[in-house]
Parts: C-alpha cells; structure tokens; sequence
C-alpha cells in the first residue's frame, strides 16, 4: 500500500466529494433498476455467463470459425504483446496515419495507444470521457465513467489549454466542443477500433453498447475495421447475448436500455458501399489459464458493469488511479491477477476492506471479497500487523477477564499512543468498553450443553466476550418468542484472518467452528447469528473456504437474528410505551444486505411501533478492524467515509440510530454523536423483557 | 388520426403499440402514430419545421415512400431533399440543420427500441444528421429482444443497430447533456399502414 498515493488521494478533498456523489448516484440508479427488473433475467445472465466461462476453449474456436465463415479476419491473441504487435502492424501495412477508437478498457490492457503512437499514427479516443482523459495524459479512473475524478473547471482548462479553446466551464459547451471537434477525426480516420461488450460465437459478431454515438460513427466511418475483445465476453448465441444486453445498462446505470446498441462483423453496416476490410482480434491475456484456476475463474464472468465500484468505500474515497491498475475497484483487483500477475494484484488488494458489497451488487454473483482474500493470501506483503489483528479474538478473552486494565489502556492517552505503535490501533478510534466475563459463564453449563434445542445462537467475539449484555438479550428475546436455545461455546468467526488474507488460519477457526455446530445443522437446528459479519461467515465464507458437505450443512442452517424474528415471529406488535414518536435511523450492515434479502430489521422497527429512515449508502467506513487501523492504513479513510454518512444520516433528523452490527455501532457513534442500538434492544423493550438502557454497555 | 408529441390519443391503437410508444417517449424520443400516409407526411413537416431544420436526408426507405416524403418537402422554402447513397460525399457537410429519416425494421417494445437491419443507408441517416425519425409499420414491434433471434438466424444480417434515444453522455460529472455524437433530437412514427407499399 502505497502511502504517499493515499495521502495524495486523501488531500483532494474536492475530488473525493464529487466521486463519493458520483458513485452514490450511479449505485443508487443501479439498485432500482435492479430491483424493477425481472429476476428471469438476472438468472439468465448468470447462466449465459457461467456456460460461457466453462466453455471458453469451444467458443474461441466456434467464434473464429464464424468470423472466417462471413469473410472476416480473425487473431486470436496470446499476450498483450502479440495483440498489439498484430494492430500495428495492419495499421502500418496498409499505410494508415490515424486512428479513431471507441471505449474500450481491453485496448487499455495491452497498452495500445502508446504502441500506435510511437509508430507515429495518431489515435483519437472518441469517448469523451476518455478523450478528456486522453487529453489530460491520464488513464480512466472508472471503467463506465473514465473522467469521473475531474471536475467542469478541470475539463474546460485542459481543452483550452490542448485545443487553443475558450470554453467555459459548462459540460453542454464542452460537449458541443467535442462533437465539432471530433468529426473531422472520424472523417479522416483510415482506421477505426472497437472494444466489445459481447461477442456472439453463433453469428461472429460483436455487440457494442454505447450512448454517445462515437462507437457506431467508429464503425461507420474508417474502410478498415479492428474489432479487439478479450475471449471472456464470448457468448454461444444470441439468446446469452440478449441476457447480457438487459441486464448490463441496469446495473451500470439503472436504465433498461443504452441509447444505442451496435452489432458489427465480417459484413456491417459501414459507410463505404463496399464491405469493409474487417478484423477481430480475440485476446486470451491470462484469461484461459484463469478459466482453469477454481479462484480466479469466477471473475471472468464480469460484464465490466461497474456496480462494484460505485458501492466500494475505498474506491469512493481514493479514486480507481489509487485502488486500481488498467481495472481499478473491486473487479480489478481480480482482473489485474488474470491480465498481469499476482503480485501486482497484491497491490491494490489491500484496498479492499471485505465489507462483501461489491457481491451484493454483481450482477452475475462474483464473490469478489473472497477471491481478493485468496489474492491476498497467495501473495507475499502481509504485515506483522496484520497477523496482530487476526488476534482479535485473543484480546477480547483478556479484556473479558481483565476488563478494568482494559478499559483503562483503551482510555489512557499514553497507551493508546503505544497501541498505535505496537498494534497499529489508531488512536483517534473510540473502542468498546469490556463488559468483564463471558456470555458461557453467565449463561451456564445448561446452555452450553442443551442437545434439545430448536435455535444454536452463534455470538461471535463481541457479545461473547467484548459485552455479553447483548448476547444475553438475545437469548432473552429468542425465549420469549418460544424458541429453546443452545449455547454452545465456539470461536470467534475468524472474519479478520478471511479479511487479511490469512486464509490458512481462517480454515482452522471455521473447522473448528464447523465441528461444533455441525451436530446441531445435521439434526435440522437453526443456527443464528446476532452479528451479520458472523451470520457471512458461517454462511458464504466457510463453504468457499473449506468446501466440505459439513460446511455446507451449517451454511443452509444459518441465520440472521432479526431475519429469523422478521420471518417467524408475526405476533410482535408495537409497544404502546414505545413512544411513537422514536425516529430511528436503521443502519443496514454490509454483510446483512449480502444474507437477508429484503429489509428485515426495518421491517422489525417499524412492526413494533417506531419511525424508521434509511438511506442505501453501502459501506459506513469501518469494516471490522481495517477501520481501526492508524493513519491510512485504515482510519483516515475510513473517517473520510464516516463522516460523509453521518452527514446523510443527520440530514434525515433521526434521534437514533439501530443496527445489528457491533462495529458499524462504533464508526456511526464515533461520527454522528448519535445513541447507536442493536437492534434487539428495541425488539426486547417491545416484548417487556428489558428497558432499551439498561443491561447492554456499549450499543 | 395523428398522435402528436406527448399527446397519444388516437383510438383504437393496439395495445402493445402504445406501449412501445410510450416506452420510446420515456427514451426521450418524439412520438406519433398514424394511419395515411397524409398522416405521416404531415407528422414529419411539423416536426422537421419545429426542429428548424433545412436537409431532409432520406436513408433505407422504399422508392415509393422517399418519393412521397421527398415531393412533400421539394418547395418548401429553405428544405433540401438528399438521399444516402448517391450523396455519400456529402454526408459530412449534413451535420447540422439536418433530419434523417430511415426505415426501421422493427421495434422492441419492451425496451423501446427501433431496430436497424442490414441497412447502411438507414444507419447513417439514423446517425449523422441532427435529428433523426424513425418510420415502423405496426406489424413490426416486438416484444423483448430475444423475438429477434429467429431473426437474426433466418436473416443472417451482417449488421445491427438498436436505438433507444438521441445520443447522450453523462462524462463531466454526471450530468446529462443530450447530443453527442449522434443525433440531438429523435422520433418515432409508428404507421397503421404498409409503408413500403407507398406508390
């Protein structure tokens, strides 16, 4: 992790709002259109992927067969290297002097640009996005949006200054700038290339889809047409194609459909009466290889949406030239594994914070954080520090048993400065207090050994050892609604080793986890889970990472608190000393968003008589201890997210604030000032079990 | 009989035809449906006087069809009649002040999409004037995008285009601006007649 590069970032404040807008735009846009569409076409899209990934080889060669079928030349490209080589040597074989490109993020990957260029044949991107880019000397920061990071001002001085203009700084001006300016590029271009959204194997042709026009005037326009498209975006018929083409605008931008969608080939639809000389060039770049390797074989379904951008809370905040290579944001940190290597993958894989949302959002279901866990994992550049944090669990069963010290280090400002040093906890973090003892010792020997139950509660770290006042509510409530519930003693759910990388050590904790509670899944008991990071865990992270039919048993039995209570207990009704004037802010964990489908807990409050708001924001900013870690290794990027939603959660006029996730509570107590709740607490003092302020210490 | 722009009011229209064209209209499209061809003629005058535009560029349509449309036109002060193809030099100097009209193929009337065969013509009237409209008999819209795969095999087309809109971009900071590349301004004229049957 490159500090230097996150100080840069940090200090562009201005450049950090406008992308954190953006990106909350667009994911917003994203989610509805989403969630308007039918599901018929989300499943489709993962199938047609899926068979596309696992037919990769047949489809390479179903394709070329069709290209040469319709007249058209065709090379299928080993490296970056023999995919630029083939280009510049048609451009210079047939004496072309410029070329004229749509958007296209393969022609980023094998660098194409610069090899046109230092021939001598100029190249216009006709994007405007990434012609401004172009003009800056820079690469796009988003793979939809490539000239995100600049502002109006930016652009209108940049095309002033490369273009002898006098614009101002209006977006309709400079528009109207480029569409003149332009069109003499594509008038005199001998040359035109294309990326491709799709490709269609049956017919050997590709899709594009665009909005501005460039890309069809790109294909109408030169007499020589390159096609370059990485074997990923293959597809066997126009059906799959079909899939990809709904889904794909929807979860980019929220709308069904782009303004233009471009099929070109062999025999398309150019300008010159006679056909075109046309070429496609088919990339492999790592992507057969990827297509055999179990970790990395999932990413090659990704349709380059960008729905994993705009959710990501560190690529809000730093922006894809930091949390990026070629792909930047979630996606590129896998991508940047297939096209170059592991190592540089490790680059910008600590960037990732595995809050989970980017695979809320894929649309072709990618469980990027675990591939970027593995990625960590598989490469070198692990720090001390980071191994220290695995030990999470460690330091809550001494501050249990030590709580006074404890607290007292966690107050102190001379021990935090050495936590600083030592442990990389950053000062400026406000920290639970220990409760002092355990949930085990306060429950008993009869909860840990009941083999009549019909609930296992799984408390994780924080309300097993940190503050059991919460796990004790819980079994509470879970009694009150009739449930008979086991406790049995387990481990912390190991999500820090999963989030650093240490993946050999997170398979301990999860077989050791799984041998406790398997027993109990096999005998049809419901495991449930009061923090969401715990419920992810037993439920995605521990099939992935051990791949056994026990895990697989326990992953079927878990469930989230709220969503079991949400689904099962329909008598809670309000509670008429509820005052029903209560506004509640609901915060909704990332990992919960990944396992409930719906909105279980809001649902909840507002069942038992509360006003709740909400607003999908995505990540708060903490995500477990990466939000804790000093400096920017963490913390000033998570308060950088922090403090930007609890201007949102302020902005709703709400008096507190509920939430299930004990480290969300932190992030959100620490920067809004507000009373943050677990939601249990509410549903508890509904049932008359307790007073919302008694009994539970911290949240 | 004729449905002006935000006005679908013509009785009887089927179902599914208002649905396509209300779906184009959410596009940002103009819309109209008509069932003469004295209809149609009067629907693209209008729009064209309102867009203010002096070309009239004619791509992909039916010799019967461009006659009618070009001696509508022909006289009226200021409007230039061209057809793609034997204009093709020209085809740079069309930029602005210019109307396409084209013949689509079909129509997606789940997504609102008008969809362009095989056609270089129609394409490059559909893309390089200012505006463009679009001419689609009834019998011509689909429902989703996967009526057009039977198509597609049975036809073998070497190229397609699917518009949905004028040409847009939100690159400089999310804002919308519409009228980049392409067309600034879009129509859709669903016709209750055979088109290219026009004599």
């Amino acid at each position: 992790m490159s500090r230097s590069r996150i100080v840069d970032a940090l200090e562009k404040k201005w450049e950090i709002d406008t992308r954190w807008r953006s990106m909350l735009t667009m994911h917003l846009k994203s989610r509805e259109g989403i969630a308007r569409l039918q599901n018929r076409y989300l499943e489709g899209i993962f199938e047609s992927r899926r068979r596309a990934v696992e037919n990769l080889e047949r489809l390479v060669a179903l394709t070329v067969e069709s290209v040469k079928r319709e007249g058209g030349n065709v090379y299928v490209a080993k490296t970056a290297e023999d995919a630029r080589r083939y280009v510049v040597s048609l451009a210079e074989s047939r004496g072309v002097k410029c070329v004229i490109k749509s958007k296209s993020m393969t022609t980023e990957e094998i660098d194409l640009n610069n090899a046109l260029l230092s021939r001598g044949i100029d190249v216009i991107e006709t994007d405007l996005g990434e012609r401004i880019v172009q003009l800056a000397g820079q690469r796009p920061s988003h793979i939809i949006a490539p000239a995100v990071h600049l502002s109006r001002e930016e652009i209108a001085r940049l095309v002033n200054e490369k273009k002898g203009a006098d614009l101002p700084h209006q977006p309709e001006a400079i528009t109207r700038f480029f569409r003149q300016d332009l069109w003499s590029d594509f008038k005199r271009a001998e040359m035109g290339i294309t990326g491709a959204n799709v490709v269609v194997a049956e017919t050997g042709q590709v899709v594009l889809v665009t909005n501005e026009g460039n890309g069809r005037l790109v294909t109408a326009m030169p007499r020589i047409l390159v096609s370059i498209a990485g074997i990923e975006k293959i597809v066997e018929t126009w059906d799959d194609a079909f899939n990809v083409l709904r889904v794909l605008p929807v979860s980019a931008v929220g709308r069904d459909t782009t303004s233009y969608i471009t099929v070109i080939g062999p025999r398309g639809m150019s300008r010159h009466v006679k056909t075109p000389e046309y070429h496609m060039v088919l990339l492999d770049n790592g992507r057969m290889e990827a297509s055999q390797d179990p970790w990395l074989k999932d990413a090659l379904r990704c349709i380059r949406c960008a729905a994993c951008l705009d959710i990501c809370p560190t690529y809000r905040i730093l922006g894809g030239h930091v949390f990026g290579d070629i792909y930047s944001g979630p996606m590129g940190v896998p991508w940047t594994a297939i096209t170059k290597s592991l190592k540089d993958a490790s680059g910008i894989a600590k960037y990732c914070v595995s809050c989970s949302l980017c695979l809320h959002v894929c649309p072709v279901q990618i469980d990027i954080p675990i591939t970027i866990s593995w990625i960590k994992h598989a490469s070198a550049g692990k720090t001390l520090r980071e191994r220290m944090l695995t030990m999470y669990e460690f330091y809550a069963v001494l501050g249990s048993r030590l709580p006074r010290l404890f607290n007292w280090l966690q107050g102190s400002r001379v021990s935090r400065r050495l936590m600083e040093g030592l442990l990389g906890i950053d000062r400026r973090r406000l920290m639970h207090r220990f409760r002092g003892g355990n949930l085990y010792e306060v429950l008993g020997e009869e909860y840990l050994r009941r083999r009549d139950a019909d609930i296992v509660y799984f408390p994780d770290t924080f309300a097993a050892y940190i503050d059991w006042g919460i796990g004790l509510l819980v079994v509470r409530v879970l009694e009150a609604l009739g449930y008979t519930v086991a406790v049995p003693r387990t481990y912390g759910s190991g999500m820090p080793s999963i989030q650093y990388g240490f993946l050999l050590k997170a398979k301990r904790v999860a077989e050791k986890n799984v041998e406790k509670l398997k027993s109990y899944a096999e005998a049809g008991v419901r495991i449930v889970c009061s923090e969401p990071t715990a419920a992810y865990c037993l439920r995605e992270a521990y099939p992935k990472i051990l791949n056994t039919p026990s895990s697989q048993r326990v992953s079927e039995s878990t469930w989230e608190l709220t969503n079991l209570i949400a689904t099962e207990a329909k008598s809670l009704s309000p509670n008429t000393e509820q005052s029903p004037n209560t506004y509640v802010f609901y915060h909704h964990p990332c990992h919960s968003r990944l396992l409930s489908p719906g909105r279980p807990s809001e649902d909840l409050l507002k069942r038992i008589g509360l006003n709740v708001a909400t607003v999908d924001y995505g990540c708060c900013g903490i995500a477990g201890t990466w939000g804790m870690r000093r400096g920017v290794e963490g913390f000033l990027i998570s308060a950088e997210i922090g403090r930007r939603v609890a201007e949102i959660i302020l902005g709703t006029g709400c008096m507190e604030i509920a939430t299930e996730s004990s480290v969300c509570a932190q992030q959100l107590g620490q920067f809004t000032g507000l009373k943050v709740r677990h939601t249990i607490r509410y549903i508890a003092h509904s049932l008359g079990i307790q007073h919302r302020d008694e009994g539970v210490l911290n949240f | 009989m004729v449905g002006r722009e935000g006005e679908l009011v013509v009785a009887g229209v089927r179902p599914d035809v208002k649905e396509f064209l209300e779906r184009c209209k959410l596009n940002g499209l103009q819309v109209a449906y008509v069932r003469s061809i004295e209809a149609l003629l009067s629907v693209l005058t209008d729009w064209a006087s309102g867009w203010g535009v002096r070309w009239i560029i004619l791509g992909g349509l039916s010799k019967g069809l461009s006659e009618k449309i070009r001696g509508e036109f022909t006289g009226r002060s200021g409007c230039k009649v061209l057809e793609i193809g034997d204009a093709e030099t020209e085809i740079g100097e069309l930029r602005t002040s210019s109307l396409g009209v084209f013949r689509a193929n079909a129509g997606i009337k789940e997504t609102g999409g008008l969809v362009i065969f095989d056609n270089w013509a129609s394409n490059l009237a559909s893309l390089i004037p200012e505006y463009s409209v679009a001419l689609l008999e009834e019998g011509e819209i689909l429902q989703d995008y996967w009526m057009l795969t039977p198509v597609i095999r049975q036809t073998r087309p070497g190229g397609i285009v699917i518009i949905s809109g004028p040409s847009s971009t939100s690159d400089i900071e999310l804002t919308p601006i519409i009228g980049v590349h392409g067309p600034v301004g879009c129509g859709c004229i669903v016709a209750g007649i055979e088109l290219d049957e026009q004599v």
